[in-house]
């Protein structure tokens, strides 16, 4: 027996929560010392009481992973295979797998999801912006631009996942966002002042206006560390490469600022998130003016322009509009759905490239103007 | 740096001032060219604006009856954002006594709190004190200088306090002889520089409001620039605190002992970098108290409110300037935030609690170990509880609950077990302002 020669661990190198096991990692939320069992636990059972507590999902329920084959949404994968066994949620996976048609990176990490899908058993299903909007991601970069690159991606994204759900009868994507992703979201809406968003910066499920598909993070309050540790103890198989097109130098910013944060305080990521549960507009002030107290009736109502150059109309009323893009016919609040309009901009781009052939086209003012097109 | 700096000096320019058009411009800020006295009139008119009440103007008559004499308190740290602000209020006084022959619109005092890292300062407060306020003779200035010890006023108060593993916190009363800490020792015992800067604002708003009660000041104004309340905002949501910010950095009242303040932050839309050309111009700088100790390098030596204003002068240089401005808009757009129930005060640092912070922590930080399955593991555990019954434990008798806020937890978190933490808590479910009414009108209370 060789535990007999490993035995004589000292009690100070036990693992704080059992007691009963040599501890092998300071846990990155917290740093206690916990046995690999005791890790597995407390990071399954974290993630079990979020999606208790947020009733993310009912018996029965088919919901689609969005995989990219990066860790988050790996882990996310094996994690939720895990749970459904563990706990009876009585749900059907499926891997959902976005092709932005990005070389060198998307083209491998797909390689890992499919993988993936062998591994865990479930169906795949992958999309392609080639397929659904004849443009790739490298197409659109080379047209417009690398600066506004996820801006583009984020947008096409969001409805590619929404439509590769739709095909597959389901209307509940999860996705591999974590905690640190979210008080990242918080820092940057309040450093960008975008109050739009503010107030649901930590929401666990959303649902863009007139979609019905709902979007949840199970893993919210999951510390980005601890899924690396998780993905390598468990051996899982993920693609590690980050996407050629780096995200905005701005964000960047808020990101550093986040590392050096928990260095010094690791439960600040926690901190951020309950910090920005609390974060709520006030009821805006009505201005009273003297002069036009009476009568005046309120002949029309202003519609606010969104940070992002859209118009938030009344949130019931884009509901039961149900409107369609008249261009695509996907569920949009606008006459014409927000891909579309991204797209009709490159391709008035794409027939100036190839007519004069200039190459040094300001992708960034495409973008503005495009998107000021959206608003009314 | 200077390249992104937000005020542009200019050197023996032909540029001509753009507001009088008369001299020629010293420096150029938010797009336009100033002359010395035109800028130092735009920054006064943001003090002006922010104080334009009816009560801070001199009265007559009717009115005066019914406002009543009014007493400013001004939170001078000695640092030159509070000097600028005195600077610009005084000038203001002394404008009123000018025009209005003698007679000021509202009494101002000068309010220091002790630093608690008392050596660590170039110079005393106390030098500096009596030559700011001969500056703006005759206006009659007064100034009161505060030992940080002052925030002791109960020593039956004094409890220690622990943080259990699952996120509850109980206290202990300290025997009279264990009773012995000053409020430098409570703050030496915080487990952290970070946790000790938590407290230290606690302490400091405390003593500002028993200053502005004690000395029957309406209004509590602090110098905090533009900049400096996008840090307050951004650190008090790394801090766990988000659901102070709507409070902490608005215009505002507070009641405090059954009285009302209001709370103003005067120079709110001014620049730091505004401030410093501002001091530099009519040579305030030269009383600037300031900290001798060099801020380390490495960032594990810092607490948050040093990298968030790294991070806030780091913005500046990488011409993302206008951040601070725009985090400020959004604070000013917060409310109150909306929860069903309410968790009470917490006894620490006095806040109201929204979302029971035990609960929430304790959901997403489990504490249960996998189970123990071979019998060598069952060994090992016999062996820890020997150990641990070996060890001396703390004893848990005689002590009780204790209800505190997230951003305490936190700051609570990583205190040790032996030395533990000590402070002077509140009440749970009054007020301090309903319990002095307690204390007051009860005689006898046979129910405890
Ligand atoms: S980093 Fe940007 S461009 Fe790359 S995949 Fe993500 S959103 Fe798309
Ligand atoms: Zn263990
Ligand atoms: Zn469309
Ligand atoms: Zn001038
Ligand atoms: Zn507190």
């Amino acid at each position: 027996m060789t535990e007999i020669s490993a035995k004589k661990v000292k009690v100070s190198a036990l693992c704080e929560l059992c007691h009963a096991r040599k501890a092998v990692m300071k846990r990155p939320k917290n740093l206690q010392k916990l046995c690999k069992d005791c890790f597995y636990k407390v990071f399954e059972t974290e993630i079990h009481n979020t999606i208790v507590d947020a009733k993310l999902f009912s018996p029965g329920d088919k919901v689609a992973i969005g995989a990219s084959g990066g860790k988050d949404s790996t882990v996310l994968a094996s994690v939720l295979k895990t749970l459904n066994e563990r706990y009876d949620y009585g749900l059907i996976l499926v891997l959902l797998s976005i092709d932005e048609g990005i070389k060198g990176y998307r083209d491998d990490s797909l390689a890992t999801v499919k993988r993936n899908q062998v591994q865990y058993e479930m169906p795949l299903e992958i999309i392609s912006y080639r397929d659904l909007y004849n443009w790739t991601m490298d197409e659109i970069v080379s047209c417009a631009g690398i600066r506004s690159s996820c801006t583009y991606c984020g947008v096409l994204r969001r409805q590619a996942l929404d439509r590769g759900a739709a095909k597959l009868g389901i209307n509940h994507v999860v996705t591999g966002h974590n905690a640190d992703d979210m008080a990242e979201t918080v820092l940057m809406n309040l450093l960008r002042g975008d109050t739009a968003r503010l107030e649901k910066s930590c929401a666990i499920i959303t649902q863009s206006a007139g979609s019905p598909i709902k979007r949840s993070k199970p893993f919210k309050y999951t510390y980005q560390k601890e899924i690396v540790l998780y993905a390598h103890y468990k051996k899982l198989d993920y693609f590690s490469t980050e996407c050629t097109y780096a995200p905005e130098a701005f964000r960047g910013t808020a990101r550093e600022l986040l590392k050096s944060l928990e260095s010094i305080r690791p439960s600040c990521i926690m901190d951020i998130i309950y910090s920005g549960e609390h974060l709520v507009l006030a009821p805006k002030k009505k201005k009273i003016t003297t002069s036009y107290k009476t009568n005046k009736k309120k002949t029309h109502t202003e519609n606010e322009v969104n940070a992002d150059g859209s118009v938030s109309l009344g949130r019931k009323k884009q509901f039961e509009d149900g409107n369609r893009c008249e261009k695509c016919g996907y569920l949009s609040s606008n006459r014409i759905c927000k891909a579309c309009m991204l797209l009709a901009g490159l391709e008035m781009n794409r027939a100036k490239v190839s007519i004069d052939n200039n190459t040094a086209v300001d992708g960034a003012a495409v973008l503005t103007r495009t998107l000021e097109q959206l608003s009314f | 740096m200077s390249e992104n700096n937000p005020v542009k000096y200019l050197a023996d320019s032909d540029t001509e001032c753009q507001r009088c058009k008369a001299v020629p411009a010293v420096l150029i800020t938010r797009k336009e060219a100033f002359c010395k006295n035109c800028f130092i009139r735009f920054i006064r008119g943001k003090q002006r604006k922010s104080m334009i009440d009816e009560r801070y103007k001199v009265k007559y008559g009717a009115v005066q009856e019914k406002i009543g004499q009014q007493k400013v308190l001004l939170a001078l740290s000695g640092g030159v954002s509070s000097l600028v602000l005195t600077d610009v209020v005084a000038s203001l006084l002394q404008e009123q006594i000018e025009s209005h022959k003698g007679r000021m619109g509202f009494e101002l005092v000068l309010l220091n709190i002790d630093e608690f890292e008392l050596e660590s300062l170039n110079k005393r407060i106390e030098e500096i004190l009596p030559i700011l306020v001969e500056r703006y003779a005759p206006v009659n200035i007064q100034y009161k200088v505060l030992s940080i010890e002052s925030f002791l006023i109960d020593r039956a108060m004094i409890q220690k306090v622990l943080l259990n593993k699952d996120f509850t916190a109980i206290a202990q009363r300290l025997s009279d002889e264990q009773n012995k800490y000053t409020v430098a020792d409570m703050l030496k015992l915080c487990p952290n520089k970070s946790s000790m800067e938590d407290l230290l604002t606690v302490i400091y708003e405390e003593l500002i409001l028993r200053t502005a009660f004690i000395e029957n000041c309406e209004t509590i104004i602090y110098g905090h620039s533009m900049t400096r309340i996008a840090n307050e905002i951004l650190a008090l949501t790394v801090r766990g605190r988000g659901s102070s910010v709507y409070k902490a950095i608005a215009d505002h009242t507070v009641q405090f002992m059954d009285k009302e303040f209001t709370i103003l932050f005067p120079l709110r839309d001014v620049l730091f970098a505004e401030i410093i050309a501002y001091a530099d111009l009519i040579e305030l700088n030269k009383l600037e108290v300031k900290s001798t100790i060099v801020k380390s390098k490495i960032t594990k030596n810092l607490t948050i409110r040093d990298l968030t204003t790294n991070y806030f002068s780091h913005l500046d240089a990488t011409g993302y300037a206008s951040t601070a401005s725009t985090v400020v808009k959004t604070g000013e757009k917060l409310g109150a935030p909306q929860f069903k129930h309410s968790y009470g005060r917490c006894q620490i640092c006095g806040v109201e609690i929204y979302q029971d912070p035990k609960e929430w922590l304790r959901r997403i930080t489990v504490n249960d170990a996998a189970p123990i399955e071979t019998e060598e593991e069952q060994e090992y555990v016999n062996l820890y509880k020997e150990a641990l019954s070996s060890s001396e434990t703390l004893d848990t008798e005689n002590t009780h609950p204790v209800n505190i806020c997230y951003g305490c937890i936190v700051t609570l978190s990583g205190a040790k077990q032996d030395t533990a933490f000590v402070w002077p808590l509140k009440d749970k479910d009054t007020n301090h302002e309903d319990k002095k009414v307690l204390d007051e009108y009860i005689l006898t209370d046979d129910e405890e």
